[in-house]
C-alpha cells in the first residue's frame, strides 16, 4: 500500500528557510536557543533529503533542495484561500486527476491539491499517456467546485495554463518566450514544458503536468525534439520542485479568487497576451468545417476574430473551435 | 424531443414546462401538477408499450385558470406515437465512448442506463466533460464513433426507455 508522504513528522521549515537565505555557513548556536533541538531539527531535515553540509562539526550550510516533494515546505507560508487548503503528496498513484475527482466529491475538499512523484496511468491529451520519470516533474491535480458562472469551459481551460505560464516565467525563463498554445499547453519557445487537462464530472479537476528537472535523454524519443523542462530552459540545477509547487498553487488560487470577485473575464488578458497563435495565420477546425486566416484577436468569452486574406473578419465562438493550428 | 432544445427567448411558462418535462424525465415521473395564484400547469406522461414518448401528449399550460383543477388531463392518444428518445450532446466537441483509450466503453448497445449513468465523454478545449444519460432505459443504438466531432444537440445515443 502506498503511504502518503504527508504522514512524515513535521519538519522545521522555518529553520530551513533561515539557512537557505543565509549568505554562508551558520553556527548552530546562532540558529536557535536550544542547541539540542536545533541539531535534532537539522538532522530531520537532512534525513528527509535536504542538502545540508557540516563544517568543522559546528557550522552548517544549505546546499540544495530535497530531491522529493516536501509537503511541509509546500505548505509553509502558503497563504492561499481556497486552493491548497489541503495538500496530499503521494509517492505513486495511478492518476492524480482520478484521486482528486474522488476526494473532491466531498464539498469539504474544495481546493484539494493532489501531488504525486509518479503516475502509473497518467493521462495527457486523449490517446496519449503523460509519462514522466519519477520525481522529475510536478504532477498536480486540483479539485474545484466552481459556481456555474465560472464553470464554463474556456475559463477552466485557461486557468491552469495561465498559472503555469506565470510560474515558468518567474522561474527564470525569459517571459517573452513563455507562450500558451491553444487552448492550454505551455511552451517555452516552440517546445512544450507543461500540459493541462481538465476533467468535469461531479467536480472539476484541473490536472497539470510541468516538466522541471528532465534532461533530454529523460524524455521519450518521440517527444525529445518538442519537449523541454525548466532545468533545460534556465540552466539551473537542481531546481526546487516544492518551491515551484507552492508558487503554482499560489498562482492558481490568485486567479481563482480574482475570477470569483470580478468574473471569468479577469483571466482573459493574461491568457490572450501569451497566446502563441495571436496575430499568426491559423487553421481552425469547427463542426461546420475548416477555416483559415489570421487570428486577429482572441477572447475567452467573445470568441476568436479571424481575418481573411481579403481583409474581411469573422467571429468564431470559442466553444465552436475543435482545434486550432498554425499554418 | 422538446426537453433538450436550446433555451431561447421564450415565455417563462414555456420555460417552466420545459424544466418540468426535464424533471419528469430525470425522476421518471408520470404526472406533475403545478399550481400557483394565476397559473396551473398539468403534465402527464404516457407510456407506450414499445417505448415512452414523454413529450407526446402536449403539456397543457393554462393561463390563468380560475378553477385550478378544472382542466382535465389530455386524453391518451389511441395509439401513442413511438417517438425515439435520444441522448444529445450538450456542447460542441469530440465524442469519446470510454474514459481512456484502452478502457472499455461506458455503455454499449444493450446497456441499461439510469439518469445519472455516465454514457460518454465530450472533449472541448481540453476539458473532458462526463455526459449523463438523463433518462432511464436501454441503449438501443450508438450514433457516433469515438473520436468524432459532434455538434450541439446532436443525438449521440438512441435509448429504449423503460
Amino acid at each position: 500500500m502506498t503511504v502518503p508522504v504527508s504522514t512524515q513528522p513535521a519538519l522545521n521549515i522555518r529553520l530551513l528557510e533561515k539557512l537557505r537565505s543565509a549568505a554562508g555557513p551558520q553556527a548552530v548556536g546562532e540558529l536557535g536557543a536550544n542547541r539540542d533541538r536545533v541539531l535534532a531539527d537539522l538532522r530531520t531535515l537532512q534525513a528527509f533529503g535536504f542538502g545540508l553540509t557540516w563544517l568543522d562539526g559546528d557550522r552548517v550550510a544549505y546546499v540544495g533542495p530535497a530531491s522529493r516533494l516536501c509537503p511541509d515546505q509546500i505548505e509553509h507560508e502558503l497563504g492561499t484561500v481556497i486552493i491548497g487548503r489541503r495538500i496530499v503528496v503521494w509517492n505513486r498513484l495511478t492518476s492524480t486527476n482520478d484521486l482528486a475527482a474522488r476526494l473532491g466529491a466531498t464539498s469539504g475538499n474544495e481546493g484539494l491539491v493532489v501531488l504525486a512523484e509518479e503516475q502509473t496511468a497518467g493521462r495527457g491529451r486523449r490517446g496519449r499517456s503523460w509519462s514522466a520519470p519519477v520525481a522529475r516533474s510536478i504532477l498536480m491535480s486540483v479539485a474545484l467546485r466552481p459556481p456555474s458562472r465560472l464553470a464554463d469551459l474556456p475559463w477552466l481551460t485557461a486557468l491552469g495554463a495561465v498559472a503555469v505560464a506565470e510560474v515558468v516565467a518567474a522561474a527564470g525563463v525569459e517571459p517573452g518566450r513563455v507562450r500558451i498554445k491553444w487552448p492550454n499547453d505551455v511552451l517555452v519557445g516552440s517546445r512544450k514544458v507543461a500540459g493541462v487537462l481538465v476533467e468535469r464530472g461531479a467536480v472539476v479537476v484541473v490536472g497539470i503536468g510541468l516538466n522541471v528537472c528532465q534532461q533530454p535523454d529523460e524524455f521519450p524519443s518521440a517527444i525529445r525534439s518538442t519537449a523541454t523542462s525548466l532545468a533545460l530552459e534556465t540552466g539551473r540545477d537542481p531546481l526546487d520542485r516544492s518551491e515551484l509547487a507552492r508558487a503554482l498553487i499560489q498562482a492558481l488560487d490568485r486567479h481563482y479568487l480574482r475570477a470569483l470577485q470580478q468574473g471569468p473575464g479577469a483571466l482573459n488578458e493574461a491568457w490572450r497576451s501569451r497566446l502563441s497563435a495571436l496575430g499568426r495565420l491559423v487553421r481552425l477546425q469547427t463542426p461546420a468545417g475548416t477555416l483559415a486566416g489570421r487570428l486577429a484577436d482572441a477572447d475567452l468569452g467573445a470568441g476568436l476574430i479571424i481575418e481573411s486574406a481579403d481583409g474581411t473578419t469573422q467571429r468564431v465562438p470559442t466553444l465552436s473551435v475543435l482545434d486550432l493550428d498554425p499554418v | 424531443m422538446a426537453e433538450r432544445e436550446p433555451e431561447t427567448s421564450e415565455s417563462p411558462d414555456v420555460q417552466t414546462v420545459r424544466q418540468l418535462v426535464r424533471l419528469m424525465h430525470r425522476f421518471d415521473l408520470s404526472a406533475i401538477d403545478l399550481t400557483n395564484e394565476r397559473t396551473t400547469i398539468r403534465l402527464r406522461r404516457w407510456r407506450a408499450t414499445a417505448g415512452a414518448a414523454p413529450a407526446a401528449p402536449a403539456p397543457q399550460a393554462t393561463v390563468p385558470s380560475p378553477t385550478p383543477a378544472a382542466a382535465p388531463p389530455p386524453p391518451a392518444p389511441a395509439r401513442p406515437a413511438v417517438e425515439p428518445v435520444y441522448i444529445r450532446s450538450p456542447m460542441v466537441g469530440t465524442f469519446y465512448e470510454s474514459p481512456a483509450p484502452d478502457a472499455s466503453p461506458y455503455v454499449t448497445v444493450g446497456s441499461v442506463v439510469r439518469p445519472d449513468t455516465t454514457v460518454c465523454l465530450i472533449e472541448a478545449m481540453k476539458v473532458f466533460t462526463e455526459i449523463n444519460a438523463g433518462v432511464t432505459g436501454t441503449i438501443a443504438e450508438v450514433l457516433v464513433k469515438s473520436g468524432q466531432a459532434v455538434e450541439f444537440d446532436q443525438p449521440l445515443f438512441r435509448v429504449e426507455p423503460s
